[in-house]
């Protein structure tokens, strides 16, 4: 029985912008209707209360979710009335086109927990993320920004790596970080045609950002890089065993716009494969079908057979496999190259802070108490200077 | 162009050299690492004189949970994760002293007519397993439950190792005799133990109270016990009660066999008294270790934000309790380098 279930919402497919890489499919105007949104409410109290979860996720995606701030703001006001005693919590990501004050109020009313994708400078951004006219958006994303990180300094920022901005990578990084976001994520764009060049390029990028994810640590600066911090992770606390994997479509599922289910979110698309659909919220999961692609997804996968480094790579993750192969039920090559790659780069980097013994390095990686003190610290520390502890 | 069409599996790694999982923490091993506090608060600390504690504290400090009910505390959850092995870990105390000398027991514990709910104190069952396991993995084979008797000390110890001559007794409600938890109910004065009943009446009465306490003895105690309870009045059953009486207070602690205790290594017999009332022991809002995380909770309440702070107590009182686990595991093992130092085969 999961201690979390994570539901993902797509609202609409609908999107304001265009980016370049995007796998959520077409955009078009169709959402979810207050019919389906009622429905799934219901779907997913009562699942978690089928799974015995302790806590309910729930997650607005899309397309661009903040399209339907207003439905999204319905959904959290019915699902906290009606959790009873479950946990309940509530994360979006958005573009951050559309953090207008008002959005922000609201979410942040409602203790909705938002990140934002951003692909690094404003060249990047106008590159890889321009709106539906073709127009670049790093202009327009200044005050959303502002207004996120002044709500929450702790608010993540999620950086698509593709080939065409590998080379840039570590620049992209430093702009987010300089910008003041102190939780940086990044993700290859799995479904890009990655060559061994690219990855060389994307090498490069890697070592700078080690060399400088040092420095910035050795001064004593708090923050989390996931490409890094991930896979430093996978040594100093153990891979990630089974309960903490999402399993799926059995910790985490999506509902699409017309109440579809879903294993993740990258299968959701226009709604329209029917492979991937494992019921409705009208009649249910489809059991059969769900415990099957779980099956296959979880299986031995023979192509690793042998690696030392299996355990630390992600070749766990369905989604991924299948957006980059087309199957997932195979580790995807162009993961093992670049986790192969990553997992060296970051080792590298933890045995230059560990020989120097940084006591925030050991503190943030063997510390299970860190990421309270670190929150308390930065409490207190605003409370006193009225500052946050952002990057000069 | 070049494709990167196939997962080619890694035969050999060169290991990365920071520790691992399975590694002894090193932001404890083999000597403490501070926690790199901001200056800010450096500052805020050095303003009434505390900034030398704040960089001699040790890591994962922390104290000061809200007071809460008794009942309602959540178990101390282990502070080893469940894949990470011990280690034995060489040349970790360069000068042992005995950290588990009488004065530093905190008995006689003495209760108290009202409950606050604070400290809390950690539980037998994970205090001794923490206990067995370092034992173990510095090569000990305790045994569990044996009886030791030697120069008028007789006490069940916890676990002890008869061929290396090294054990332990977790000092707790169940294996402290009365004059070592002095209890407020029965009007004890924590000078030495209760005198014993004589009379059938008083022997009945001596039973009544102690129900908890002759739960945990050895069966044939307990059969003992309840055949004296119903035996009629008569010398017979004083004779009974006596006999009773000697065995009972072997299977207990006393104090003057705590401070007994502290001669053995002369005899190169070593047990250590490790007690849950130990002021190392204790979690909650009293059971302060840190006076810089103290002090850092005095100013997070002063803040504008009553859900973080609310959270961020919610969080210390559950790592508080991990703490207090890395505190005894650091005790032991040091007890047993001193062990060392002092003889031990």
């Amino acid at each position: 029985m999961p201690a979390t279930l994570s539901v993902t919402w797509h609202l609409t497919h609908n999107c304001n912008l265009r980016c370049r890489y995007c796998y959520t499919g077409a955009k078009f105007g169709t959402g979810m209707s207050p019919a389906v949104a009622d429905r799934a409410a219901a779907f997913s109290l009562a699942e978690a209360g089928r799974a015995s979860a302790e806590h309910l996720e729930t997650v607005f995606f899309g397309g661009e979710p903040l399209l339907r701030l207003d439905l999204l703001c319905d959904v959290v006001d019915r699902l906290r009335r009606e959790a009873g005693g479950r946990r309940v919590s509530f994360k979006t990501s958005t573009n951050g086109t559309l953090l207008s004050a008002r959005a922000v109020e609201a979410l942040r009313r409602r203790e909705v927990f938002v990140s934002i994708s951003l692909d690094g400078d404003p060249e990047t951004q106008d590159a890889e993320r321009p709106d539906a006219a073709g127009r670049g958006t790093s202009e327009r994303l200044r005050e959303g920004i502002d207004r996120l990180l002044d709500w929450n300094p702790c608010a993540a920022v999620n950086c698509v790596i593709t080939p065409r901005t590998a080379g840039r990578a570590d620049r992209s990084v430093r702009w987010l970080y300089a910008r003041g976001f102190k939780y940086l994520s990044t993700a290859l764009d799995f479904g890009a045609e990655w060559t061994p060049d690219d990855l060389g390029v994307l090498r490069r990028s890697y070592e700078r950002l080690a060399d400088w994810y040092v420095a910035e640590t050795l001064r004593g600066r708090k923050f989390y890089l996931s490409a890094f911090d991930e896979k430093i992770r996978t040594r100093t606390r153990g891979p990630l065993d089974r309960a903490e994997r999402c399993a799926l479509g059995w910790r985490q599922f999506s509902i699409s716009p017309s109440g579809r289910l879903y294993p993740c979110v990258q299968f959701v698309k226009e709604d329209d494969d029917d492979r991937f659909v494992i019921g409705d919220v009208f009649t249910g999961f489809r059991e059969d079908h769900r415990r099957a692609l779980s099956e296959c997804s979880e299986g031995p996968k023979p192509e690793c057979s042998g690696c030392v480094l299996q355990d630390r790579c992600s070749s766990w993750c369905a989604c991924v496999n299948w957006t980059s192969t087309g199957r997932i039920d195979r580790a995807s090559p162009v993961v093992c190259a670049h986790d192969q790659m990553l997992i060296e780069i970051a080792d590298r980097a933890a045995n230059r802070l560990w020989k120097r013994r940084d006591p925030l390095f050991l503190h943030k990686h063997y510390n299970p108490a860190f990421p309270v003190l670190a929150f308390v610290e930065d409490v207190v520390v605003k409370e006193r200077t009225g500052e946050e502890d952002r990057p000069s | 162009m070049k494709k990167i069409d196939r997962v080619k599996p890694r035969k050999r790694y060169r290991a990365a050299r920071y520790p691992s999982h399975a590694d002894p923490d090193p932001t404890l091993h083999p000597y403490p690492v501070p926690f790199p506090f901001h200056r800010e608060l450096v500052r805020a600390v050095a303003g009434v004189g505390l900034a030398a504690t704040l960089f001699g504290c040790e890591p994962k400090k922390g104290s000061g949970a809200p007071p809460a009910p008794r009942a309602q505390q959540s178990p101390v959850p282990p502070v080893l994760s469940e894949r990470r092995e011990l280690a034995r870990v060489e040349g970790a105390f360069p000068n042992p002293q005995n950290p588990f000398v009488s004065k530093n027991s905190g008995l006689p514990h003495r209760t108290s007519p009202y409950g606050t709910g604070e400290p809390s104190y950690l539980s037998d069952e994970i205090a001794r397993k923490l206990i067995d396991r370092v034992f173990k993995t510095e090569g000990f084979d305790l045994a569990p439950q044996v009886l030791y008797d030697t120069d008028g000390v007789a006490l069940r110890t916890s676990a002890y190792d008869r061929k290396r001559g090294i054990g332990y007794v977790w000092a707790s409600w169940p294996t402290l005799d009365e004059d070592a938890i002095v209890s407020w109910t029965r009007g004890d004065t924590g000078t030495g133990l209760p005198e014993e009943p004589g009379t059938p009446e008083r022997i009945r009465d001596w039973f009544k109270g102690r129900d908890w306490r002759l739960q945990r003895l050895p069966p044939s105690l307990q059969g003992e016990a309840a055949r004296i309870q119903a035996m009629p009045d008569g010398p017979e059953m004083a004779v009974a009660f006596a006999r009773f009486s000697k065995a009972y207070h072997a299977e207990l602690l006393s104090m003057e066999e705590i401070k007994a205790l502290d001669e053995a290594p002369r005899r190169k017999e070593f047990i250590a008294v490790i007690s849950q009332f130990d002021g190392r022991h204790l979690t909650g809002y009293t059971a302060v270790r840190s006076e810089a995380v103290k002090k850092l909770l005095a100013e997070l309440e002063k803040t504008k934000e009553p859900d973080q702070v609310k959270e961020a107590w919610r969080r210390l009182a559950e790592l508080d309790s991990r703490e207090v686990l890395s505190v005894l595991e650091r005790n032991v093992r040091e007890y047993i380098a001193w062990a060392r130092s002092q003889g031990l085969q």
